[in-house]
């Protein structure tokens, strides 16, 4: 997967786990099922941002002067 | 040795122009004859020595005179960045000009002061202005100079998330400094990057002075991504760092900067997991409670359903035997009605039989035969049994019954 990719989706699975924390913490009835459902799918996103923030060695290109 | 080889006018000038280069240095002179040519690339004026009036006339090119970003005013003392060139058209000397500065602190805070009230009225630091830094930058370029502890300590202090570090080395002070940071920016605008960096270290006001450049600050105030500036200075902030999007004093700060919201959001998916789990185990717990209680409460339902159907049952077994004893009661009852009735029945049968026989017996006594017997007789006048004179006529035949036999005969 291209870093950019995962980028994105790190911004976008950040921001869905936010959205998965408010509904379990605002759902006065929750509902099991759905709450499973949730926890998949928070746990795929913890997963895969986990690995994009796992540390990855840096790049270094030094780009000439152009006129 | 003089050489053998003959030169034309021309040749011979461009070789002399090629040797005078090795001459360029800084002039110190007052700017006179200011000559600038409205429409054209090109401008001339003369540089005087203010001591004994010297005097050398100037070409400078208006690109360069803009980068220099000062104003050429009649008298004022500058220092000039210049060689010597010979005009070949008429063969006269004059000085290239590439730079110009303007000389001592005063002209320099004086300069600094006009251009920031210049730009400030035009509002290019304003507040409004400032773009917000991507949340996960990750291609970053970064402008600074190769040499020196800015960009070791940049790259020490960034974390590992895999950036990608587009890097343009360039001159952060001295007269050179103007035109690579720009020929910097303009390279980096062409780059796809999430934002750009622009750092040096500290100094003295005249060493920022490529910061103060105005043509600097527009091309950091129109580049396409959010520009972060280390450009450390306690006091008079160089331009630049006051129309960047955001400004701290050193590269550690700058990588703390971009390495913010990659820490943050190592700590926001962490909490997630927490949160998440904790609240689904805490529902699941919940639910298990509700399913136990529900076990409980369907458990003692049924108890209460199978306590039920004993009583029932064994109410209804007692019941059973109540009616079995009720119905051999009745039995009995039967029996004995029967046997009363038989008894009863045989008594009427015997009394009805007596009651026969007495009847029986008075019919016996009682009946006309015996009566005949007995001498009585019945008279009948016709078919009508005859009780008293008066039912007879002379005349009417009469039938006498007896015992043995029917008399007839006639009144008289």
């Amino acid at each position: 997967m291209k870093k950019t990719t995962q980028k994105g989706s790190l911004n976008e699975g950040l921001k869905r786990l936010n959205q998965i924390v408010s509904w379990f913490e605002n759902e006065s009835e929750l509902d099991v099922e759905k709450g499973l459902e949730l926890v998949k799918e928070g746990a795929e996103i913890i997963k895969n941002s986990k690995e994009r923030l796992k540390e990855i060695e840096n790049e270094f290109v030094e780009i000439k002067k152009k006129i | 040795m003089l050489s053998q080889e003959i030169l034309t006018v021309s040749k011979y000038l461009d070789t002399v122009n090629a040797g005078l280069k090795a001459a360029r240095t800084r002039i110190l002179g007052e700017i006179s004859g200011i000559q600038e040519y409205p429409g054209r690339s090109y401008m001339y004026y003369s540089v005087k020595d203010k001591e004994d009036g010297s005097t050398i006339k100037c070409f400078m090119w208006k690109n360069d005179y803009k980068i220099s970003g000062v104003t050429l005013l009649e008298g004022v003392e500058v220092i000039l960045t210049a060689y010597p060139a010979i005009y070949k058209p008429n063969g006269s000397l004059s000085l290239q000009v590439e730079h110009i500065e303007m000389v001592g602190e005063g002209a320099l805070q004086m300069a600094y002061e006009k251009l920031k009230k210049k730009l400030s009225d035009e509002g290019l630091f304003s507040i409004d202005r400032k773009r917000k830094l991507p949340e996960y930058p990750n291609k970053i370029g970064v402008i600074t100079s190769k040499s020196g502890a800015v960009i070791h300590d940049f790259l020490s202090n960034i974390g590992k998330f895999g950036y990608e570090v587009q890097f343009v080395d360039s001159k952060v002070e001295g007269l050179d400094a103007i035109k690579d940071l720009l020929l910097a920016v303009n390279t980096l605008k062409k780059v796809d990057i999430d934002v750009l960096v622009i750092m040096r270290g500290g100094g003295s006001l005249e060493s920022f002075q490529a910061f103060n450049n105005e043509m600097l600050v527009r091309a950091v105030a129109d580049f396409p991504v959010p520009v972060i500036t280390g450009i450390g200075h306690d006091k008079d902030a160089p331009l630049v760092s006051m129309v960047s999007d955001k400004n701290v004093s050193t590269p550690t700060a700058v990588a703390n900067i971009l390495n913010k919201s990659w820490a943050e959001a190592l700590g926001t998916v962490n909490f997630a997991e927490e949160r998440i789990f904790s609240e689904f185990s805490r529902v699941l717990r919940d639910k298990q409670f509700l399913v136990e209680n529900a076990k409980v409460e369907i458990q003692e339902s049924f108890n209460s359903i199978f306590e039920t159907f004993r009583k029932s049952d064994e109410a209804m077994a007692r019941g059973i035997s109540k009616i079995d004893f009720v119905l051999a009661e009745v039995l009995k009852g039967v029996e004995r009605s029967k046997r009363d009735l038989e008894k009863g029945f045989a008594g009427l049968v015997s009394r009805a039989e007596e009651k026969l026989s007495q009847h029986s017996r008075s019919i016996t006594q009682l009946s006309p035969e015996r009566q005949l017997k007995r001498g009585y007789s019945i008279v009948k006048v016709g078919n009508k049994v005859l009780r008293s004179v008066k039912d007879v006529d002379k005349g009417d035949s009469l039938e006498v019954t007896v015992s043995d036999g029917i008399i007839k005969g006639t009144v008289k």
